[in-house]
């Protein structure tokens, strides 16, 4: 298992240190965001399945620095998505009270034609028995 | 320049800040900029190991006091390959090409021994380039402790039972 250190600087990922201590990479990690003039740091583990013949990374730590001054258009494998803002989590909304529409009136019509159809059936059935 | 030791207790933390803070906006400082007066006794605890291109024949062209094997007191100079197997100057350089592959700090903890005696402890390569471009040098340092205590004291706790 491995610890990178990586802090983001101009279109790519920049590793600063392999550890092979959680506790010592996070400590790195600071002492680089101290002087990463902003720059994004984060900490990815890296844990290899030597049966499956798998490496799996996952985002431990990162910095508070400005992503979105950084943009680029890499596609990165890390760090894992961070949760959403609280203020961003989808809520579902009440939605406003239907006006009384043209479509409820049209809602009648098929009725209503049924209503006097069957009302002339009747009379036509009453004329001729 | 150098962390002190009230800044930052961890040996290879006031190693990898010290690197950090040489290397400024470059990709990594030169070998020339490590000043091993200003490390006091960490110094003792550190190596420089010069890169060839034989990576067999890595040159070790500084060697810190407490971490030079038996028999190699006198010795200011020598080779990687030289070192006992198990020393930790040996265990230093089994993480040498992954520095250099990687361009980057690496930092790895575990057993290895100390003129003879099992020790556990910490260490850290640090890659310097006199160009700015190729490795030409790893700045290494290790700290440990005796591995013994722990055993004994815990030995000591059975017999008490």
């Amino acid at each position: 298992m491995a610890y990178e250190v990586r802090v983001l600087r101009g279109a790519g990922w920049r590793v600063e240190g392999i550890f092979d201590d959680e506790t010592i990479a996070v400590a790195a990690a600071k002492k680089v965001e101290g002087r990463a003039d902003r720059s994004p740091v984060v900490v990815i583990q890296e844990v290899y399945d030597a049966a499956r013949n798998h490496l799996k990374s996952r985002s431990i730590y990162r910095s508070g620095g400005d992503l979105s001054a950084h943009s680029t258009s890499m596609v990165l494998p890390f760090p894992k998505a961070a949760a959403p803002r609280p203020s961003a989590i989808y809520k579902p909304t009440r939605r406003p009270p239907r006006a009384a529409s043209s479509k409820t009136s049209a809602e009648i019509w098929p009725w209503l034609a049924l209503l006097i159809g069957g009302f002339v059936m009747i009379v036509f059935l009453l004329m001729y028995i | 320049m150098y962390p002190s030791l009230a800044q930052e207790r961890r040996f290879v933390l006031r190693l990898y800040e010290y690197w950090m803070t040489l290397r400024g906006d470059r990709e990594m400082p030169t070998h020339r900029d490590v000043d091993f007066a200003a490390m006091g006794e960490d110094a003792d605890y550190c190596v420089m190991m010069t890169i060839t291109d034989d990576i067999g024949k890595v040159v070790l062209s500084a060697i810190g006091r407490e971490l030079k094997p038996d028999g190699w007191q006198g010795v200011s100079r020598g080779l990687l390959a030289d070192c006992p197997a198990g020393e930790a100057l040996a265990t230093i350089g089994l993480h040498l090409n992954q520095t250099l592959q990687r361009r980057a700090p690496v930092s790895h903890g575990g057993h290895f021994t100390v003129r003879g005696a099992a020790v556990l402890g910490r260490a850290i390569l640090l890659p310097l380039s006199d160009d700015g471009v190729t490795v030409t040098h790893v700045l290494a340092g290790a700290n440990y402790k005796d591995a013994v205590d722990d055993g004994a004291s815990a030995g000591k706790m059975a017999v008490g039972r």
